[in-house]
């Protein structure tokens, strides 16, 4: 979760498997949007001697790079048509400095304006970045690599305060600026994702309501499985004007014609992997097919039955409608009221396909359905069936922690238009939600003649964010945790959190 | 492996920094081993005419022996070919 692990097949390449995909306007940047796509789900920061990384080729000495790698992707479509017009693809590269020794770091790791990373990072990563621009109409497309040769830098990880003393020192510099003006970032980064695993997957025994649940127990706060754990970032801030169409900022607003777009992002590895026994090397050979995907969260988590999942990944957008089924009766709408017998009658009883969910997840919510409401006349269009995080540029940031009058978690649900599902921002309660929606919650938006149950309000995960895992500017998410003070059973961790 | 005295691990820390690493200004990033044609961003994904890479050699996978359909892959690329006297040949080598 929210596709962390969330398909068979994907789960055991972590690597490729795309964990959450956020975007958002920029609340300290709001002519630019900004956008985190996390890989290498579920990563424990103590988990060395090798630790956690991009795929990648490899490269010892001056030897040619070997191994297989990863093409990531973030596709971004502002026609509406469910074909992405910007691509930002990024490839990795693995360097050894020392082949010799098991040790990623042989000292302290520094970084130094003039010279860069110390030398005794011994294993370390840079990556590329290439634009692709595509008329959705010709099909006609141009690439650019907008890194300089060699690539960027990556910081290292969060090891421990001898390895990677003063670790913001290491990861700040770390941040691009590319030639088109956006910035970019890539690295570890403390997982912002909050959610219960071990309640949700235990036949759904929400411990808020756990009292409730068909096999009953003691009604307690839900606990954050990823409060402690990492994860791979790929971020990006972009400015709208490169975003648009037309390549103009907006004018009108929420209620621009250029205002929305629909984000995905995809990871790729080549069709044919040998692995050679006399050099321990796998090679790759062959085009680099899509073997995850994630636009808007559980979609294929909880939506899409366990068969389909690897199947799904491999899916583009635009071919979604083939699994319209899946969205329009959900198995979890169908599990809940057995699951919290009594709790959930109007839903159990509602029959008709799921237009809420279906305009939510596939098609983005026509301005129709909200804009009385709020006034916005497009809102996220809600035409094309093709699943992807669908986000109008046009309504102002705020902050979901709740400083700001009026501001939620809760998205749509608390009536903060700038949340989830009009994008996604790291604080974001995408599980809650995910849950009131599946319950009810979000029918009347679409059927006048449905009346949400009472009780849809009180179906939560119960997990708070934890302020660790975000920082008030790009990328974000916050500096990971440090392998030697974690996970929270180390002492250490019991003298600084924070490290 | 280096030998690993109190002496040469805080050299590594002190003076490491000069040995290699990234140029911040500009983004010059000059690690040991990669060269910018090291580094050249492999084609988009399902390139039609991707680079051959050199070491990845070429896999023959017989998909209909009887049609003689024969999927290659080289490089980034995906070659559809056809030719019965060839995949039977290669049926009859792998038995």
């Amino acid at each position: 979760m929210s596709s962390h692990k969330e398909a068979p097949a994907i789960a055991k390449d972590p690597a490729a498997d795309s964990a959450d995909l956020y975007a958002f306007v920029s609340p300290d940047a709001p002519d630019t949007v900004t956008i985190i796509a996390n890989y290498v789900p579920l990563q424990n920061p103590d988990g060395g001697p090798n630790f956690f990384e991009f795929g990648a080729k490899t490269v010892v000495g001056t030897a040619a790079p070997v191994g297989d790698d990863v093409l990531y992707q973030i596709h971004i479509d502002n026609t509406g048509t469910g074909i992405p017009s910007i691509t930002y693809q990024f490839q990795f590269t693995t360097t050894i400095l020392d082949p010799n020794t098991f040790l990623y770091a042989t000292g302290p790791i520094t970084y130094s304006s003039s010279t860069g990373y110390s030398s005794t990072w011994n294993r370390r990563q840079t990556y590329s970045v290439t634009k692709i621009l595509t008329d959705v109409t010709t099909g006609a497309s141009t690439s650019t690599v907008i890194s300089p040769p060699g690539g960027f830098a990556c910081p290292p990880c969060n090891v421990g305060i001898r390895s990677t003393p003063n670790y913001q020192t290491l990861s700040a510099p770390a941040i691009w600026r590319m030639s088109d003006g956006e910035i970019v970032f890539a690295g570890q980064r403390a997982d912002g994702f909050f959610v219960d695993l071990g309640s949700i997957f235990d036949l759904g025994d929400l411990r808020p309501i756990s009292s409730d649940q068909l096999i009953p127990g003691t009604n307690s706060p839900g606990i954050n499985s990823l409060a402690a754990m990492n994860v791979h970032s790929i971020a990006l801030q972009i400015p709208i004007s490169c975003l648009t169409p037309d390549g103009a900022p907006l004018t009108m607003g929420a209620n621009d014609p250029n205002a929305v777009i629909g984000v995905y992002t995809t990871a790729n590895r080549q069709t044919v992997r040998m692995f050679d026994p006399t050099t321990g090397v796998t090679t790759a050979t062959g085009p680099y097919d899509q073997v995850s995907r994630l636009g808007s969260p559980l979609v294929n988590e909880v939506v899409v039955p366990m068969a389909s999942k690897d199947y799904w990944n491999s899916q583009p957008p635009v071919k979604d409608s083939q699994f319209a089924a899946a969205v329009e009766h959900p198995e979890l709408a169908a599990l809940l009221p057995v699951l919290y017998p009594g709790a959930l009658p109007n839903l159990a009883a509602y029959t008709k396909a799921r237009a809420d969910l279906v305009a939510i997840f596939a098609t983005g919510i026509p301005g129709s359905v909200i804009g009385a409401a709020f006034g916005i006349g497009t809102y996220q269009g809600g035409k094309v069936i093709a699943e992807m995080l669908r986000l109008n540029m046009g309504i102002a940031p705020t902050s979901s922690d709740g400083t700001q009058p009026g501001t939620s978690n809760l998205g749509l649900l608390g009536d903060d238009l700038a949340g989830f599902p009009n994008g996604r921002r790291p604080t974001d309660d995408v599980v809650t939600i995910a849950l009131m929606a599946v319950a009810g919650a979000t029918i009347p938006l679409v059927d006048k003649t449905y009346t949400a149950d009472k009780d849809v309000s009180v179906v939560n995960q119960g997990v708070t964010a934890s302020p660790r895992a975000y920082q008030a500017g790009f990328p974000y998410l916050a500096d990971p945790h440090g392998g030697f003070s974690n996970p929270p059973t180390t002492p250490a961790y019991n003298t600084n959190p924070e490290l | 492996m280096p030998s690993i005295s109190r002496r040469h691990f805080l050299r590594n820390a002190s003076i490491g920094a000069a040995a290699t690493g990234v140029v911040a200004a500009g983004g010059l990033n000059l690690l040991t081993g990669v060269t910018s044609a090291d580094a050249t961003t492999p084609p988009p994904a399902n390139a039609p005419d991707g680079p051959v890479l050199e070491g990845s050699g070429v896999v023959a996978h017989v998909v209909d022996a009887k049609a003689g359909k024969i999927s290659l892959f080289v490089g980034t690329k995906h070659i559809n070919y056809t030719n019965q006297a060839l995949a039977q040949e290669l049926l009859k080598a792998a038995k």
